[in-house]
């Protein structure tokens, strides 16, 4: 059985491949075209991995803020529920995953079948997302690689607020500019502390539940994770890819109804 | 200082009115109460219209105001709340009024049904108004849009001023606001209060109350009979039609209609998916209210904020003065702010729950309203604790899109009726 699941999100399209629950092609392409036309290109980049023809996959299934563009999809699910499934294939043992992509970040509680238990998503303000994190290391003039990995040196936080990226870039500034200047990789680990603590709060709101899984771009950020243990005070799990936790979950709700219409 | 009054938007909302109704007596779908609740409303607004021509003493009135009252004293009561939305809403000027509250200091964190009301009064939308009764208990905000409305409008206006706490000390201070209010009205019109009216009137007023009860009775049906939004539909009409044969004659008509499909076994939408809780005013925009009946089969059974009168309120017409004190402090939707919580609105919620065999709640947590928010925690964590049934809160406006789009709100109960589609 071979299935597709695309995750729409604001700043990159994700597509995953299933064969028989097996991952056969993934790809990901940061947004530049209509979405509909994104989504094709995904895919096909996925596909091209596989080895199959477009006509060999039986079922779509697309998530995301952008689903509703994409026409050729069987079916849509909402962004919890997706990314609920795909952490729960790849960590059977999580309960919670918190997934900070670029223009929002969400929290999941969930049962140990993969579904959604209960959810807050913050797509209001950019304090608490991957577009805050990448405005502050432009700001700082380091690459988002050089930024994860300095705050890892950090000795210890500067103070930033976490409630607003607007004052927090003054915040910076004024770190940078001070005599003598706060180390940049306190200041660095400052901001992903502003952002942990905010999302630390919905955390808290849902109830703290092991094993804690983080997901999206920012996942990819080691300094932000180490930060958000620190502030939640338990071990967060990261999948290899963790861009792709709600494209791989929303292919297993394909593989999921393939199966489903089979049995009936 | 009175704003230069236009009376183009008032007809144009009528107008619109009338087109609403053509649009759903053509539509055989469309059940008699759904067109009823607009005929009513459009009467009533050329009854408004035409108040001063006629001789009529015009009273507007912010939400819970006496309007029994008024109608035993001759006068013509109009909910400033909902006409300042119907007038907002169904002729586009949603982005001219809250501008014109803008300009006034009203920002965007001043509940929007307050910002139009303030902005209705000062570009002169509203009817000629002769008073205006405010009350407090429910909307903070209206010490604000009142004082707004009355200062633009020219009138005068009396502030009843409702206690918090449902005690014998707090139902004689009202007992005595009512009696304060009877007189400056007395003084304004040059009429005496007629008891024997009021007497007549708290009779309808009795008689609402028992068929509230039926209806709710009637909800508890799987498939509920009654559609969404008519919890919020009968307490709209409710808050300027009380005490009328009117409003009985409406309420009536849902539960007819409700009393015919439960015998049938039918509900009031093709499918029946999920069987809902509504918590507080559902968006006025975004289409979700037809959108989760019909498309998705998400029915709300019950709304304990609206679904007022148990079983243990009794009122004896033939006191009416001790009827209103009764009927006015035991409203559901003021039970939040009186407090504790564990005691009033809790038992409310979870007893509901329970008897409407709902699988989800919904919060409208319209952002406006902070005192009623404030309650949201408790009442979520309970209702799991309790029943293990859960609920999701629509952070939203009810009017200002600005706030939250109606794609997002769409988007946020899909992820709910997912959570619910992995419970079963």
């Amino acid at each position: 059985m071979i299935v597709a699941g695309i995750d729409m999100g604001a700043l990159t399209t994700k597509a995953v491949v299933l064969k028989d629950g097996e991952v056969i092609g993934q790809s990901i392409i940061t947004a530049s075209e209509e979405g509909e036309v994104q989504a094709r290109r995904t895919l096909e980049e996925a596909i091209k991995q596989s080895g199959i023809t477009p006509n060999d996959i039986q079922y779509i299934v697309v998530t995301g803020e952008g689903r509703k563009s994409v026409s050729f999809a069987n079916k849509e699910k909402t962004t919890p529920t997706a990314i609920s499934k795909g952490a729960n294939k790849l960590f059977p043992s999580a309960r919670m995953v918190i997934d900070v992509g670029g223009e929002s970040s969400t929290v999941i509680r969930m049962t140990e079948k993969g579904g959604v238990e209960d959810s807050m998503s913050n797509d209001k303000c950019a304090s608490g997302t991957g577009v805050f994190l990448e405005t502050m290391a432009k700001l700082m003039q380091i690459s988002l690689e050089e930024f994860a990995r300095l705050s890892l040196q950090a000795q210890k936080k500067a103070e930033i607020s976490n409630t607003c990226a607007i004052f927090a870039e003054s915040e910076v500034v004024s770190h940078v500019h001070r005599d003598p200047p706060t180390p940049k990789n306190d200041v660095i680990a400052g901001i992903h502390a502003s952002i942990a603590s905010r999302i630390g709060g919905f955390v808290r709101r849902l109830g703290i539940k092991e094993d804690v899984v983080l997901s999206g771009g920012v996942a990819k950020n080691a300094g932000f994770a180490r930060v958000m243990e620190e502030e939640l005070g338990v071990r967060i799990l990261i999948p290899q890819e963790p861009q792709l936790v709600a494209a791989l979950g929303a292919a297993r709700i394909a593989q999921e109804e393939m199966a489903r219409k089979k049995t009936s | 200082m009175r704003a230069a009054l236009d009376t183009k938007p008032l007809e144009k909302t009528a107008r619109a009115m009338e087109r609403i109704i053509a649009h759903r007596k053509a539509d055989p779908t469309r059940l008699k109460s759904e067109i009823m609740y607009f005929e009513l409303s459009l009467e009533h607004l050329r009854a408004m219209m035409t108040a001063r021509e006629e001789g009529k003493t015009l009273a507007g009135i912010t939400v819970l105001g006496p309007c029994e009252i008024c109608y035993a004293m001759d006068i013509i009561p109009y909910y400033i709340d909902v006409f300042s939305g119907y007038t907002s809403q169904f002729l586009g000027l949603s982005e001219d009024y809250f501008a014109a509250s803008k300009s006034l200091g009203l920002s965007s964190e001043i509940c929007s049904v307050h910002r139009l009301m303030a902005a209705y009064f000062m570009l002169g939308h509203a009817p000629l108004t002769d008073v205006i009764i405010l009350t407090s208990g429910v909307c903070d905000h209206t010490a604000m849009s009142g004082d707004i409305s009355t200062y633009f409008h020219g009138c005068p206006s009396f502030f009843v001023d409702r206690p918090y706490h449902s005690d014998e000390h707090s139902a004689r201070y009202l007992k005595g606001e009512l009696e304060r209010l009877i007189h400056g009205l007395e003084d304004l019109t040059g009429r005496k209060m007629d008891y024997d009216r009021l007497r007549e009137v708290m009779a309808f007023r009795q008689r609402e109350i028992e068929l509230y009860r039926e209806i709710n009775e009637l909800r508890k049906a799987v498939p509920c009979p009654t559609l969404n939004g008519t919890s919020l539909n009968m307490a709209a009409l409710g808050y300027y039609l009380s005490g009328t044969q009117k409003m009985v004659d409406y309420l009536e008509a849902i539960r007819d209609e409700a009393r015919e499909n439960v015998q049938k076994g039918k509900g009031a939408y093709a499918e029946e998916n999920y069987r809902l809780m509504w918590l507080m005013v559902p968006p006025a925009y975004s289409g979700a209210v037809e959108w989760m009946g019909k498309k998705r089969g998400a029915v709300e059974v019950i709304n304990p904020y609206f679904d007022d009168w148990g079983d243990k309120l009794e009122i004896d017409p033939r006191k009416p003065l001790d009827s209103l004190v009764t009927i006015t402090m035991n409203r559901n939707v003021l039970r939040p702010m009186e407090g504790p919580l564990a005691d009033t609105t809790v038992v409310d919620v979870v007893r509901d729950a329970k008897d409407y065999q709902i699988d989800g709640a919904i919060y409208f947590a319209h952002c406006g309203c902070r005192i009623a928010d404030g309650c949201i925690r408790i009442l979520k964590d309970t209702l799991m604790k309790e029943t293990g049934i859960p609920m999701t809160i629509v952070d939203f406006d009810v009017f200002d899109t600005t706030y939250v789009t109606g794609k997002e709100i769409i988007n946020k109960l899909e992820c709910f009726f997912e959570l619910l589609d992995d419970r079963k």
